[in-house]
C-alpha cells in the first residue's frame, strides 16, 4: 500500500460534499506525515508531524523533510518582524484599477497589502500572508489596514470631490472573528462612508466551508451598504444554491480559466457559463488576471463586465495612482 | 457515498477506535520494540464547523481511516477535529 496515495485520496474523496440528511458536510482534510525508521522520541516524532501539518501546502498534504524546520525558524523570524511591522505601520495599499469591459474607462480599483520595510523593500504577499493567517495577527493587521482604505477613500472624496469605488480583501479567518462587524461599522461610522461605494472580496472556500455563518455576516455587511465580490470563483464548489442564498453583487472569475482561455476550450465554455449565469441572477462578473490584448477581446466577447489586469494596469502604489487616476 | 451509508456512518459510535494519550505513546514504544516501522500522521479537520456538524465530520473521518487502514492501527484524537494516527508498517528487517 502506497500511504502518500491513501491519503491523497482521503483528502480527495472529501473534496466532494459528503451528503446527509439534514444537509451537505463539506470537510476540509490537512495531513502532515511522519516516518519512523529510527527510534527518535515520541516528542520529535510529534513535532515533526506538526511541522509536516503545519506545511501542508499542495493538496493539503506533506511529508516531513528537514529542511521543515529551516523553514519553521525563518517563519518564526519573520513572525517576529510582523508585529514590528505592525506597529511602524509598513502595511501599505497598492491598487490596481479596472476597466468597463465595453468603454475600458476606470471604474474602480482592488487594494492590495503590501509589506514595505524600512529600507524601502517590498515584501510579497505570498511571504507574510500565510504566517500572519496562521497566528490569526492578520485580524489585527486587516483591521488596520481598512481603517487605512477608508482613510484614503475619504480624502479622495474630501479633497478632489472623487468617490473611488475600492474594493478590499477579507481573510476568511477575520470573517469568522466575532468583533469583524462591530469593528466595521465603528470604522464606517467614523469616516462617514456611504453606502453602495465599497465591497469587500471574499474567497469562495470561505463561503463554502462556512455557509450559515458566511450567510450571516455577509447579511450584516450588506446592511452596512458593503458590495460583496467573491474572489476566485470556479476553483471550488460554490453551487447555485450558495450563490442564491448569499447577497453577492460581483463575482470574480479566477484567474486560473484566463490564463487558459485563449488555448483550452474548456475553460472558454466555463467562462461564459459563469457570465451567462451571472447575468441571469443580476450579479456582475470581473475578470481578473488579462495580461494581453486577445484574452481582453475574447472576454469582451463572453460577455464579462469588468476586466482587471496587467493588460490594462498592474498593482501600483497611492501616490502613483492618485497621479494617473485622482488629480 | 450514497445517503444511507452516511446515515448509517453516522449512528456508529467510534469512541471505541480513539486512544489515551498514554495508550497513544504505549503503541509507538511497543512499534520500536518489535522493530516495526510505522508512519505517524497528524490528521486536522480545518473547516471552522457547529459543534453538530464537527461531530458528523468526526465520525465520517474515522469511519474512512477505519476503512483504509484497519481496525488494528487506532487513533489518538488531542481535541476537536486533531487526530493523530499510527500506521503500522512491516518489522524493520522486512523492509526493502
Amino acid at each position: 500500500m502506497d500511504v502518500r496515495l491513501e491519503l491523497n485520496n482521503l483528502i480527495n474523496f472529501f473534496k466532494v460534499p459528503v451528503r446527509a440528511k439534514d444537509g451537505y458536510i463539506f470537510i476540509n482534510l490537512k495531513i502532515g506525515l511522519v516516518f519512523s525508521g529510527l527510534k527518535e522520541s515520541i516528542e520529535k516524532l510529534v513535532l515533526r508531524s506538526r511541522l509536516a501539518l503545519l506545511y501542508a501546502k499542495e493538496n493539503n498534504f506533506s511529508v516531513y523533510h528537514k529542511n521543515m524546520y529551516k523553514r519553521y525558524y525563518v517563519d518564526l523570524k519573520i513572525e517576529e518582524l510582523l508585529y514590528e511591522a505592525y506597529a511602524q505601520n509598513e502595511f501599505e495599499p497598492f491598487f490596481q484599477a479596472y476597466v468597463n469591459t465595453d468603454t475600458q474607462e476606470f471604474i474602480g480599483a482592488e487594494v492590495l497589502m503590501r509589506w514595505i520595510k524600512s529600507d524601502e523593500k517590498i515584501i510579497p504577499p505570498n511571504m507574510f500572508i500565510p504566517i500572519l493567517e496562521k497566528n490569526k495577527f492578520i485580524i489585527e493587521v486587516e483591521l488596520k489596514f481598512i481603517r487605512k482604505i477608508f482613510d484614503i477613500y475619504k480624502s479622495w472624496q474630501n479633497t478632489y470631490s472623487k468617490n473611488i469605488p475600492l474594493s478590499i480583501n477579507v481573510s476568511a479567518v477575520q470573517l469568522s472573528n466575532d468583533k469583524f462587524i462591530s469593528e466595521i461599522e465603528k470604522i464606517a461610522k467614523e469616516f462617514e462612508i456611504e453606502k453602495g461605494v465599497l465591497t469587500f472580496e471574499i474567497t469562495e472556500s470561505y463561503v463554502i466551508d462556512n455557509i450559515e455563518e458566511a450567510a450571516k455576516t455577509l447579511n450584516k455587511l450588506k446592511e452596512l451598504g458593503f458590495n460583496i465580490s467573491l474572489d476566485d470563483f470556479g476553483t471550488g464548489y460554490a453551487t447555485l444554491t450558495h450563490l442564491k442564498s448569499l447577497p453577492i453583487d460581483v463575482l470574480k472569475i479566477d484567474m486560473t480559466f484566463i490564463k487558459s482561455i485563449l488555448t483550452d476550450k474548456k475553460s472558454e465554455i466555463i467562462v461564459k457559463h459563469i457570465i451567462d449565469m451571472a447575468h441571469k441572477m443580476d450579479l456582475k462578473t470581473i475578470c481578473e488576471g488579462v495580461e494581453t490584448e486577445e484574452q481582453y477581446i475574447k472576454l469582451k466577447e463572453l460577455g464579462s463586465d469588468i476586466i482587471q489586469g496587467f493588460y490594462f494596469a498592474k498593482p501600483i502604489p497611492k501616490k502613483e495612482f492618485e497621479e494617473i487616476y485622482i488629480y | 457515498m450514497k445517503q444511507t451509508m452516511v446515515e448509517s456512518i453516522l449512528a456508529n459510535d467510534y469512541k471505541k477506535y480513539f486512544l489515551s494519550k498514554i495508550e497513544f505513546e504505549r503503541d509507538i514504544i511497543s512499534c520500536y520494540n518489535s522493530e516495526y516501522s510505522f508512519f505517524l500522521m497528524n490528521i486536522e479537520i480545518s473547516n471552522s464547523f457547529s459543534t453538530k456538524n464537527f461531530e458528523k465530520a468526526e465520525s465520517l473521518l474515522t469511519y474512512k481511516l477505519i476503512e483504509l487502514f484497519g481496525e488494528n492501527n487506532r487513533i489518538y484524537k488531542t481535541q476537536q477535529g486533531r487526530y493523530k494516527f499510527v500506521l503500522k508498517k512491516k518489522k524493520l528487517w522486512m523492509l526493502d
